[in-house]
């Protein structure tokens, strides 16, 4: 009922849009490619530690640790619809996504191990660990993406911009990597994931806002430059292996006008 | 005469012209600079989970003291009254010592930001080998019987204590495999006995262990 009355009201605010402008709306279609960095943490469901051992090693900052990591790449097409002497636009088309996330050890190498140990199977009366250089993953998402821009002002052939855009996203596939010290070891690689029980989220979702730039003429090719600001996702577990709240990143795209 | 004026009028012309464009320039550079900086300052640090190898993990309930676990984690922690008696960093936090048939667990740490340690003697337990903890697994020995004699050591001096009830519970003994291959025992329980310091009688209460026992800190001799 509530996605009804979005749908219908933005209809209706795109055929007054449509109406009230001075100048006909214009079409163009933007090839877009980003990059965001994601602030993540360690999902807590992978049990690590650095030693199974009794030895105390290091107790400053510098010791050993555990480091996440996660950028998400993006490829778009969408086709853009502005208004007012351009100085709205919508744009919406498709999106392909990739998330790549992983854990690594990091810190001081030559006074210990570089790996850390994954605790997996804790049944019974036995308590199993693995040693493990790093686990990586990898998804890809096929999205559309809804944005919004508004051009408060321009200089020369310069627009700048403000943009605010959600995308929903579809998994295409996942893929997780345990690259471990003992090599015999990765014979059990895909039963240790099935023993984590964690999956990558089917659906993926983000809103973002960016402050941005146009370079060039009307009709003519345009180029895009924008910097995302704080921006969140939506949906969790789009990485099983670190938990995602914030990102920020840029997009550059080119913009073909079409007659 | 009017050409050369008007010629002066143009080069000056374009050159305010080209002056405006430099600011415009300038200005564009500017936001661009900022954006930049905003982007770096927004950018992600890497999170990350520091690795150490006792893993002391705050229980909320019992503060002070590391929560009950039983995956290796290399603490121990019991409240004595209102103080708190708990492993820390730099000592091992457990030696156990096999003499004859008693099986002797010391647990050393700090008391009052002091080091202190107190030993736990087990008569009847002859165990050859750290994988012979196991046996251990889910038994509960009464610490007033004849059987367990309590010493505690701080501040240089060592006592024993004369135990008015209390119990010691091995709630899981288990088996630690890395990489599939046999390491060492993990030994996690409960405890909790009374006793005298100094003539007044005290609680041991909310005592947990969760120890790693391997080649390095298991003796028998």
């Amino acid at each position: 009922m509530q996605l009804k009355k979005v749908f219908f009201v933005s209809i209706m605010l795109l055929f007054s849009l449509l109406s009230f402008s001075e100048n006909p709306p214009k079409l163009s279609v933007l090839v877009e490619f980003g990059g965001n960095e994601v602030d993540p943490s360690l999902n807590e469901s992978w049990n690590i530690r650095q030693d199974v051992g009794t030895y105390s090693f290091d107790y400053s900052s510098s010791s050993n640790a555990v480091m996440t990591d996660m950028y998400v790449t993006n490829f778009a097409v969408k086709p853009e619809i502005s208004f007012f002497k351009n100085k709205l636009a919508l744009s919406s088309g498709l999106r392909f996504s990739n998330i790549k996330s992983d854990l690594s050890v990091v810190g001081n190498s030559s006074d210990y191990s570089n790996f850390f140990y994954l605790r997996y199977n804790t049944t019974g009366l036995n308590t199993e660990y693995a040693r493990i250089n790093s686990i990586a993953e990898s998804s890809n998402y096929l999205g559309v993406p809804f944005d919004v821009k508004v051009v408060p002002f321009s200089i020369l052939s310069l627009d700048f911009y403000i943009k605010t855009g959600l995308e929903l996203g579809f998994k295409l596939n996942s893929n997780t990597k345990i690259d471990f010290v003992n090599e015999s070891m990765s014979q059990y690689a895909q039963s240790i994931i099935s023993d984590v029980g964690l999956t990558t989220n089917n659906l993926y979702s983000a809103w973002s806002t960016s402050l941005g730039v146009t370079y060039g003429q009307n009709n003519k090719l345009k180029y895009n430059l924008e910097f995302l600001l704080p921006s969140f996702f939506i949906t969790k577990n789009n990485s099983t292996i670190v938990n995602t709240d914030m990102f920020t990143g840029f997009k550059c795209s080119i913009q073909f006008p079409v007659k | 005469m009017f050409n050369s004026i008007s010629g002066k009028i143009n080069l000056s012309f374009i050159h305010l012209k080209h002056i405006e464009m430099k600011r415009y320039f300038s200005a564009t550079s500017l936001i661009l600079i900022i954006l930049a900086i905003f982007m770096i300052s927004c950018s992600s640090e890497q999170d990350t989970f520091s690795l150490k190898k006792s893993i002391f993990i705050a229980d909320p309930e019992n503060p002070g003291l590391p929560i009950y676990s039983e995956w290796g984690y290399n603490t121990f922690g019991a409240y004595i009254d209102r103080n708190v008696f708990v492993s820390g960093d730099n000592d091992l936090p457990i030696k156990i010592i096999v003499n004859s048939d008693t099986l002797n667990i010391l647990l050393k740490g700090t008391m009052d930001g002091k080091f202190a340690s107190i030993k736990f003697s087990f008569i009847g337990y002859p165990l050859a080998d750290y994988p012979d903890l196991k046996t251990l697994n889910d038994s509960i020995i009464n610490m007033k019987s004849n059987k367990c004699i309590v010493v505690l050591t701080r501040e240089n001096s060592s006592e024993t204590l004369k135990i008015i009830e209390g119990k010691f519970h091995f709630k899981r003994t288990q088996d630690l495999y890395v990489d599939k291959v046999y390491t060492k025992s993990i030994i996690s329980g409960v405890f909790s006995f009374k006793t005298f310091f100094d003539k007044e009688p005290v609680a041991i209460s909310n005592g947990r262990f969760d120890l790693g026992i391997g080649y390095e800190n298991f003796y028998n001799y």
